[in-house]
């Protein structure tokens, strides 16, 4: 005999309070009577209620999204313990490369994800119907995403980076976006109207050109590369032309402009092609990148090893293969945690 | 269209739990008919049905932080979507068919006690349903599944990484598919759902 479950029966089910016995016999029934049933109707409006149920789940997922940010942040220290348990199990293995994404900050203030376009842009906002209202973008750590701005120029930005679009982008005197993190710029000349860069305490000003800025706070730098074309970089009182070729270096609190005549372009730009590319670098320097990419902190428990890698790897390599360059290189490391730490046992 | 489709569920879930949107809409495009599907022949009331996967997914969204998947993001869902309906039987909100039902003897007596056999019984029982979904619908469910299973066990034959399969499987799902249109789709699922 296989009775309906009483009303009682299936609240003790539900609240997972009832023996095995009884929660077998609630699940055979479950099985049998299902079987039983008739079939739903065959018209069912399939493209109409999965349009209804999502824009209900939307819906839900903003309203939860905005307010109580106190308790979010609460939630968030607990997502992070019991992520970094769960990754403490399973040793690395959840450790993946970044991707394409980013998101949107509206005029309206407004957060939400940016859309997957093209491979060549992935918003587009110089098409006649795009939609005028993106304030900002933002690429988290593991993220990378390229816009086209409302004057045809393409900005690709790097992990962990936010590109503001001014109000009067196109109406202003000049075009002026802010930049922090890393961005390559391929700007629309318009000689009427200049491109600006605000990196920091550092603007570059431009006519159509591309160059690469990179300004990560924790950096402490501006940092703008020239490929092609013509910039001037202004910090206070301070500026200087650059030529293709040439790097410009202003340090934090430094009003000075210091020029690489020298640098190698196909390594500052190879986070652009889609590898990592070092060339002399310092451990530190280097793994900063990686650790942005792939969303891990590194610590130098015996300070940072005095060594210096030249050499590439893709950026979709798993993490392990980064972590054999590096012992390759004769480092001894410790991954654990999402943390990366650099042994330097002399 | 989003590169999502080529992550597996498990991957997608992780995603999730870093309140990845995209990953979220993946799963809701992979599952959402599925569990609509089994929810509607259960209640028989398409408002219930669609409430009960609205519930479903918004639960899915707050909680996957906590939720500890032991076998599979399908069997998750599956198991929710059958708690969430003798939810509604308690609370009655479902079609008197059950009255006269659950006086007629089952007809097999025997209970199958084992907790995973009656597992996979219902997860049997809500995929064979996939059939009766438009092709789209279906399209979307039995490429993410079949590619998952495949890889995995592909990559484990071959020792090489799920990844390098996947691309490969992928550029021969492409060139096939092109083919035998959904015809094809119904092949690998005999191949290798059950």
């Amino acid at each position: 005999m296989n009775r309906r479950p009483t009303k009682a029966l299936l609240q003790k089910y539900l609240s997972k309070t009832c023996t095995p016995e009884e929660g077998a016999r609630i699940e055979q029934w479950y099985l049998d009577m299902g079987k039983q049933l008739p079939e739903p109707d065959a018209d069912v409006d399939y493209v109409g209620v999965e349009q209804a149920i999502w824009t209900g789940i939307q819906a839900h997922m903003e309203s939860k999204a905005r307010p109580k940010l106190r308790w979010m942040w609460a939630a968030a220290a607990v997502l992070l313990i019991a992520l970094g348990s769960l990754f403490y199990m399973q040793q690395g293995a959840d450790i993946q490369p970044g991707y394409i994404q980013a998101k949107v900050l509206t005029r309206a203030g407004k957060m939400r994800p940016a859309g997957l376009e093209t491979a060549a842009s992935n918003l587009d906002l110089s098409k006649p119907q795009a939609v005028q209202d993106v304030s900002a973008l933002i690429t988290p750590q593991g993220g990378e995403y390229t816009v086209t701005l409302p004057d045809g120029s393409l900005v690709r930005l790097n992990a962990d980076s936010r590109l503001d679009i001014a109000e009067d982008f196109m109406e202003g005197d000049d075009r002026v976006v802010y930049l922090s993190g890393e961005a390559y710029f391929e700007v629309e000349p318009m000689p009427d109207k200049p491109f600006r860069v605000q990196a920091g305490t550092a603007s570059i000003e431009v006519l159509g050109t591309h160059f690469n800025v990179e300004s990560y706070p924790e950096n402490q730098h501006v940092k703008a590369t020239l490929i092609e074309g013509r910039i001037a970089i202004a910090k206070a009182d301070q500026q200087r032309i650059l030529a293709p070729g040439e790097q410009a270096l202003i340090l934090d609190g430094s009003p000075e402009i210091l020029i690489d005549k020298g640098v190698n372009t196909e390594v500052e730009l190879a986070w652009t092609q889609g590898y990592f590319a070092f060339n002399d670098d310092r451990i530190d320097v280097l793994l900063q990148d990686i650790a942005r990419w792939y969303q891990i902190e590194v610590r130098y428990p015996d300070g940072v090893p005095n060594k210096r890698l030249t050499g590439k790897i893709g950026k979709s390599s798993q993490i392990d293969e980064v972590l054999q360059m590096l012992e390759y290189a004769g480092i001894s490391y410790e991954m654990q945690d999402r943390t990366l730490r650099i042994l330097n046992p002399h | 269209m989003s590169e999502y489709q080529q992550w597996s569920d498990l991957q997608l879930l992780k995603q999730i739990q870093l309140k990845n949107e995209e990953a979220f809409q993946e799963i809701y495009a992979r599952y959402w008919a599925v569990l609509y599907r089994h929810a509607l022949r259960m209640t028989g009331s398409e408002e219930e049905a669609k409430d009960i996967i609205q519930d479903l997914f918004t639960e899915l969204w707050d909680q996957a932080p906590g939720i500890q998947i032991k076998n599979q993001v399908s069997g998750y869902l599956y198991t929710s979507v059958r708690n969430k309906v003798l939810n509604s039987i308690a609370k009655q909100r479902v079609r008197t068919e059950y009255q006269h039902l659950y006086q007629k003897n089952n007809p097999l007596e025997s209970h199958i006690t084992e907790e995973t056999l009656r597992y996979r019984e219902l997860k049997q029982w809500m995929e064979q349903e996939v059939a009766k979904l438009p092709p789209r619908m279906q399209e979307v469910f039995l490429l993410s599944r079949e590619e998952q299973q495949s890889y995995k066990e592909i990559a484990e034959k071959l020792q090489v990484s799920e990844n390098t399969v996947r691309k490969q499987v992928s550029n021969a799902l492409k060139h096939l598919r092109i083919k035998f249109g959904t015809f094809f789709i119904y092949i690998i699922s005999i191949f290798f759902n059950f």
